[in-house]
């Protein structure tokens, strides 16, 4: 490629990295090299140190840290250890993946003046900077605005301006759409790659969904569990070689690669290579009309009970604070059945869920729960009914072991003990976790907490289980796994309620899903139907699931040649 | 010219010197009358609305009652004093109702002059303005604005984390170890969240190139001019005036250890 020709900007030579007091390094001998105007995607699964990483490109470790980083890193040929404090920030910056705690200024013009004057900029070009940097990720009109009260893709936008205001030479993107509803997060991806084509800077991105990205990457490098370099090469090369391998490591692989390689094993794909894009795909499909039918039959059926309703909402309303957060919602959730609840960031879908938990009463309408209503249910016995599981896992785990963190609720219920060991250890056994039993639950990787905070729902049998956003963040390996707990859920007669953001799991699991928008529900139907309503789906930020832009995709390649030949 | 337009901390440092010398004086009129005149002020050049006012400064007017209500209950008689009222072991005298009179003004007073810095200063202007004025090292007044920030994210950690534990089915605690395992159950996540932002709050900062140098130029000046001075100088006139006229009524006293 022709930009190899050029001078590296950033190299890393044989970079270790270890926190303190722990003897595995996070990740070892990272050799790789960025150059000018190339933009990097860094791969990895959950804990391979991908962060870790990024925070050391940026000087920001070891500093912050108590660790020890072995091994060079050079700017422009300088090593970092020349850099005076602060210096390196100019030329590298980087976007965090919580838009919550990047600000320390209240309003958004002084946020990024705090970033100038950082970099000793003369105050009196710090307006035209703010401006200018505001203006290329259109957030112009929110210049005096309240940080707080700006959605978390508008928090992101200014995160990103606060690092293009100092005009960098690499910027690093650590996971920026994690938190993000998936317009919010295609519309940042798509700033980024517009500005990648107006300005002279090289990225590196770090992110577990590809698909949006895939476009503007030249180049992928993918760390193992380990933290070594599994690979370093084009992104082309990456999935076409190596796609079985990242599956292994628990990576996520762009839509189009995936499919392919289902295409591939179902032999309906004959292309050479594994597809990057949707047009190689399509064009590698022998019937591609054909191959969607195979590729949607990934989608899972359950056994809904027709009559018997678990729960039902009706007429709920719910004001805080003089708001009303949320106004007029009925559905109901029957046996076995897999709803999801959809919408964009802060349309009320956790405030729902937590009225359904019984966390908080309506303000009006009722909830019906089994065969009675939710306020009249003791507290104890609903939670042997009625699982909820949070976004965060922490904020779940209570117990200073993984086996007592399971036995909890047993014990509460004044179970015996050789029953509360013979219960754990096959719910543990169940979520992979036996052999961290005596391990404190907050010391576990951030999947497996994920999978223990599921776990302490499940002991009881409950027959109803709330999810708020359980797979945001989470690797491919992690997710598929997660999913299989609910599944076997599900098939023992249990209900899920799911709050989610991921329409690929929508579209693969639920039974029905509801969207909301601004407190009230706009759908509420099976997600085939929901496709196709495209007012609903703009309105609630959210996206066709990939089939379904392939479906389209088909669609119109086939109309085109339709057109050709007339 | 709006309260809100002057330099900060020529305000805090108004509000220090008034404090301090109402703290010489002790008799009901002069806090009386700086109360008065603060108030006004507040209302008529601060644009502060009497019902926010009010809300914050009623918990002080419960407060001076209290001090009022106790001061003349359990004062100690003094010979030669004016007996206005007794009862049992209650005694009553004019000397005593004036110090409890006013050692309630002095709450008031102090509170309206905290008040009219509070509700007419913008949290971030003061921080720069200490900095700039007088040289607040910046890696604490920008760690001082960070935390501001974290204060309503906290509380909303804290209702996760209960909610968090009911959904497992933890009992209400009712006896004192019941307590004090579940303030433990809730302080650990909590303390271990906050410490979590703060330190990405903290990367992020240095990421945009914080280091705590003192050697700051700020893009918003917050400047001290002839006028700051004058507001200085017509609180302090204000609240001598207030003694003035306690000594012309016959009022004035200065404080002798009467507490």
């Amino acid at each position: 490629m022709a930009l190899q020709h050029k001078q590296p900007l950033l190299i890393t030579e044989q970079l270790s990295f270890r926190h303190e007091d722990v003897k595995n390094p996070i990740f070892k001998n990272v050799n790789f090299s960025l150059y000018p105007g190339e933009a990097v995607l860094l791969l990895g699964p959950s804990g391979c140190g991908k962060s870790t990483l990024a925070f050391c490109l940026n000087k920001l470790y070891p500093e912050a840290v108590d660790g020890e980083l072995d091994g060079t890193i050079s700017f422009k040929g300088k090593k970092f250890e020349e850099f005076r404090p602060g210096e390196i920030n100019q030329h590298i910056g980087i976007v965090f993946q919580d838009p919550e705690s990047q600000f320390c200024m209240t309003t958004v013009e002084d946020e990024l003046a705090f970033g100038l004057e950082n970099m000793k900029t003369p105050p009196e070009e710090i307006e035209s900077k703010i401006d200018e940097a505001l203006e290329l990720v259109d957030l112009l009109p929110y210049k005096h605005t309240l940080i707080h009260t700006l959605s978390g893709g508008q928090k992101q936008k200014l995160a990103l301006a606060c690092v293009l205001s100092l005009k960098p030479e690499i910027l690093i993107l650590d996971e920026p759409t994690a938190n993000l509803d998936p317009a919010s997060s295609y519309e940042l991806t798509r700033i980024i790659k517009k500005l990648k084509e107006n300005q002279a800077f090289s990225l590196l991105i770090i992110e577990h969904k590809l698909d949006d990205w895939i476009d503007l990457t030249d180049r992928c490098v993918v760390l193992n569990r380990e933290g070594e370099i599994l690979f370093n090469g084009s992104t082309a090369d990456c999935f076409n070689k190596y796609a079985e391998e990242l599956l292994l490591e628990g990576i996520w692989l762009p839509s189009a690669v995936r499919a392919g390689l289902i295409g591939k094993k179902a032999g309906i794909y004959k292309g050479e290579k594994l597809p990057l894009t949707d047009q190689e795909l399509i064009a590698g499909f022998v019937n591609p009309y054909a191959a969607l039918q195979i590729l949607d039959n990934q989608k899972t059926k359950h056994q809904v009970s027709e009559e018997q309703i678990i729960l039902s909402a009706e007429n709920l309303y719910f004001h805080k604070n003089g708001k009303d957060l949320l106004k007029n919602i009925s559905f109901s959730v029957r046996k076995g059945e897999f709803v999801a609840i959809a919408g964009s960031n802060g349309s009320g879908k956790t405030t729902l869920s937590g009225l359904l938990a019984g966390l908080y009463a309506p303000s009006k309408g009722s909830i019906l729960f089994g065969d009675r209503s939710l306020s009249q249910w003791k507290e104890q016995e609903l939670r042997l009914k009625l699982g909820y599981v949070f976004q965060n896992p922490e904020h779940q785990l209570i117990a200073d072991s993984v086996f007592d963190e399971i036995a909890f609720s047993l014990k509460i219920q004044r179970m015996t003990d050789a029953d509360i060991k013979k219960v754990v250890q096959a719910v543990l056994h169940q979520v992979n976790l036996l052999q961290h039993a005596d391990m404190h639950p907050f010391s576990l990787s951030q999947g497996q907490k994920r999978r223990l905070s599921v776990a302490s729902m499940l002991v009881n049998d409950q027959d109803l289980l709330l999810l708020d956003e359980p797979t945001f963040g989470q690797d491919a390996r992690t997710s598929v796994e997660l999913m299989k707990l609910l599944e076997t859920k599900i098939q023992s007669g249990g209900s899920v309620v799911m709050i989610t953001h991921d329409m690929e799991i929508l579209h693969s699991y639920a039974d029905k899903v509801i969207v909301l928008s601004e407190g009230e529900k706009i759908y509420d139907g099976l997600p085939d139907a929901l496709w196709k309503k495209e007012e609903i789906m703009k309105i609630a930020s959210l996206k066709v699931p990939y089939i379904e832009k392939l479906r389209n995709n088909i669609g119109s390649i086939a109309g085109r040649e339709k057109f050709a030949l007339t | 010219m709006p309260l809100h337009k002057f330099n900060p901390s020529i305000k805090a440092f108004t509000v220090i010197v008034c404090v301090l010398i109402l703290s010489v004086f002790f008799d009901p009129v002069t806090p009386f009358l700086t109360l008065v005149m603060t108030a006004a002020a507040t209302f008529i050049f601060g644009r502060v609305s009497f019902k926010r006012w009010i809300l914050l400064f009623s918990p002080f007017i419960f407060m001076a009652a209290v001090y009022i209500w106790s001061a003349l209950i359990f004062s100690k008689t003094i010979e030669g004093e004016t007996i206005l009222w007794s009862w049992g072991i209650f005694t009553l005298t004019e000397e005593g109702f004036q110090r409890a009179l006013s050692l309630g003004m002095r709450v008031l007073s102090f509170t309206s002059l905290s008040l009219l810095f509070i509700l007419t200063t913008k949290p971030t202007e003061f921080l720069l303005s200490l900095m700039q004025q007088c040289r607040l090292p910046p890696k604490l007044a920008y760690g001082i604005m960070a935390g501001y920030r974290f204060l309503p994210l906290m509380k909303e950690e804290f209702e996760i984390i209960r909610s968090a534990h009911r959904i497992r089915g933890v009992p209400k605690a009712r006896t004192l170890p019941e307590k004090m395992a579940e303030f433990k159950r809730y302080t650990v996540p909590l303390l271990a969240g906050a410490i979590r932002k703060a330190e990405r709050t903290a990367m992020a900062m240095e990421s945009k190139g914080f280091t705590g140098d003192k050697n700051r130029d700020f893009y918003h000046k917050i400047s001290v001019s002839w006028k700051d001075w004058a507001y200085f100088a017509i609180f302090i006139g204000a609240v001598l005036f207030s003694t003035y006229i306690s000594w012309l009524l016959g009022f004035l006293k200065l404080y002798n250890g009467e507490l």
